[in-house]
């Protein structure tokens, strides 16, 4: 769980912040974070300034929707599009609660939508279990080498 | 009103004529000839005019030719037979003028006539009718007024005069194929066509012709109604109806342009507002776990107020949120079980309250409303139920239905803290509360937001309580329209 990788998308500073705290409370210290859409694109998809060398895939990416330069549901559906990253586990981490915005992130195959809590202790707890569930619970499919699409190497 | 129409005045004069005639044969014949007798033929003429006074006229001036003759003629022997035979002239003359006039026959056709005429002179719809040919053979007063033609101008005449463009040059040819085919356009039916008055204007009107036949043919009968006005009405209705409509569309376009607007507020107001306090709710709680140690009681009693304080404003914007969802949201309504739904609730709410509820709900209570709207209204009415009577001895709620004035009331009755009746009023505004934080806490937004569900299902919601005494709120709501069986 040590060694693996979130890619954490997010404008907020304070948010970054905030949330860095709560994994560094469960012991997740690997977080890569971005601070805008096409950033997060660029990072996944071996683009812009992270061209050479390609980066592993994180084990989840956490979005939020309120991104500049292009938005998390835009990333999303760009993610999904792409043979590298269309398996990644993608978990929609927002603000909002708006019925428009979950349908979409669902409809666009976003694996899971958590609205923050303004608790900082509730968010915590949020943090905490999401870690647990897609970092040591959840199973992924096998990797294959050879074409690595969509999912992380196991490590 | 026969077939054939010659003017008075070409009678009179050929019946003059006729008589001069006669009367020159007559003083050149010998005088025992009866020439009077042919004066019948102008007495006969006169018939024709069909006026009494003309026939009287006639046989007084055929009777002092027939005497004049009698002096002017050449002599002859014959003296008195001579005389006798003026006699008999005289007296055939009178015995036909007698008869053209008082013939109980032609009396008879004469009120039928009369009557006829006046049943064609009175009627207000122009009435015309032509023969096979299309030559008008009638032409009543309305229809003089209506196309400002007199009768004597259009009688005889292709009833086509009457018509504009392009009526005017299809009728012949129209009639004509009727006249082969016995295809009908606007026999036996009614239809509105345009005519044409004297002066070119041209004039909405409404036809129905009937079909009739006489010795001499067919003859088509056309009642004309005008329709202007008529029409005036009607465009003024479809243009008054054509601005409602644009007008109806401005009006949609802006609201609709207003609710987007609205939407994207509160999308904004959802997640930019609650960023910073979750910032402040954060950084507190870090400040209380990691610098502790230096902020005495007092100092971490502010940051917890800080952390409520946001916690509050969050809670807050999720009811305001809330309430404007609940007026934009489309409403989409079926036959929903609410003692399912206040069940379901119930067992939610009760989770979150220390203090045990006897719940009492009549089963199977149903209406007609949007299920997730309803879900929210009668969360926050159990909601409060099960707030205010967390400080009550043996706390009860109950959901029924009753009738009150023919009408169907739901309602939702607690033994809680109650409200005094006199703030009543304030119960549905939105920010207003009868209660202090302190005593129970609450945005002020839950009854508002009750309300306008309420609203939205065309329904009225009233609460009846009194301090200490409990409270109940009643609501109604719309019927389901009724389906055509």
């Amino acid at each position: 769980m040590k060694h693996k990788q979130i890619l954490l998308a997010e404008d907020n500073e304070d948010d970054v912040k905030l949330t860095l705290r709560a994994f560094k409370k469960c012991q997740i210290h690997n977080i890569i974070v971005v601070q805008n859409g096409v950033e997060a694109l660029d990072y996944l998809l071996g683009r812009g300034s992270y061209q050479n060398p390609t980066p592993p895939l994180p084990h989840m990416v956490l979005l939020d929707l309120n991104l500049p330069k292009l938005n998390g549901l835009e990333v999303l559906k760009t993610l999904r599009s792409c043979k590298r990253t269309c398996l990644l586990p993608v978990i929609i981490l927002t603000s909002s609660r708006e019925e428009k915005d979950i349908l979409q992130s669902y409809q666009l195959g976003a694996n899971s939508y958590i609205r923050k809590p303004v608790d900082f202790s509730k968010f915590k707890e949020v943090v905490q279990q999401l870690g647990h569930y897609w970092l040591v619970l959840n199973e992924l499919p096998n990797p294959n080498p050879k074409e690595n699409h969509g999912f992380p190497a196991k490590s | 009103m026969g077939q054939r129409y010659i003017p008075k005045k070409y009678l009179l004069l050929l019946a003059l004529v006729i008589a001069t005639t006669i009367f020159i044969l007559d003083t050149f014949l010998p005088l025992g000839f009866s020439t009077g007798v042919f004066y019948v033929i102008v007495i006969l003429i006169s018939l024709w005019t069909q006026d009494k006074r003309l026939t009287y006229a006639m046989a007084i001036l055929t009777t002092i030719l027939t005497i004049v003759g009698y002096f002017l003629s050449p002599s002859s022997e014959l003296h008195w037979q001579a005389i006798g035979n003026r006699f008999l002239a005289i007296f055939t003359l009178w015995a036909t003028a007698w008869l053209c006039i008082y013939n109980p026959l032609l009396q008879h056709l004469e009120e039928s006539v009369a009557q006829t005429k006046s049943i064609l002179e009175t009627a207000v719809d122009g009435i015309i009718t032509i023969n096979e040919k299309g030559k008008i053979l009638t032409f009543n007063s309305a229809a003089e007024k209506l196309f400002q033609f007199s009768r004597e101008e259009v009688l005889g005449k292709n009833v086509n005069l009457l018509m504009p463009e392009p009526y005017h040059s299809q009728h012949d040819s129209y009639m004509q194929n009727y006249l082969k085919t016995g295809k009908k356009k606007i026999i036996g039916l009614g239809r509105e066509v345009k005519g044409r008055k004297k002066n070119g204007q041209v004039f909405p009107l409404y036809i129905a012709v009937g079909e009739a036949k006489t010795a001499k043919g067919r003859i088509f009968i056309g009642i004309v109604h005008d329709i202007t006005e008529q029409k005036k009405n009607e465009e003024e209705l479809r243009k008054l109806n054509e601005e409602l409509e644009s007008r109806v569309r401005e009006r949609t376009r802006l609201l609709e342009a207003a609710n987007k607007e609205l939407e994207a507020f509160c999308y904004s107001v959802s997640h930019d507002l609650r960023t910073p306090l979750r910032s402040m709710e954060g950084f507190s709680q870090i400040l209380l776990e990691d610098y502790a140690e230096y902020l005495d009681d007092e100092g971490q009693d502010y940051l917890r107020r800080i952390q409520s304080a946001s916690q509050k404003m969050s809670d807050l914007i999720d009811d305001l949120l809330n309430l404007s969802r609940v007026t934009l949201t489309q409403i989409h309504r079926s036959n929903v079980n609410l003692s399912k739904m206040v069940e379901t609730i119930a067992n939610h709410i009760a989770q979150s309250y220390s203090h045990k509820v006897n719940l009492k709900i009549q089963p199977d209570l149903h209406a007609y409303v949007d299920e997730r709207l309803f879900y929210i209204a009668l969360e926050n009415l159990l909601g409060n139920a099960w707030k205010f009577t967390s400080k009550t001895p043996n706390p009860s709620v109950e959901f029924g239905k009753k009738l009150q004035n023919h009408e169907e009331v739901f309602f939702i009755r607690d033994n809680g803290a109650g409200f005094d009746m006199a703030y009543a009023n304030k119960l549905f505004i939105p920010f207003q509360r009868l209660h202090s934080q302190k005593e129970f806490d609450g945005t002020g937004i839950g009854l508002a937001t009750v309300q306008r569900i309420i609203h939205r299902h065309e329904g009225k919601i009233w609460s009846e309580s009194a301090p200490q005494q409990g409270a109940v709120f009643y609501f109604t709501v719309s019927k389901p329209p009724k389906l055509p069986s």
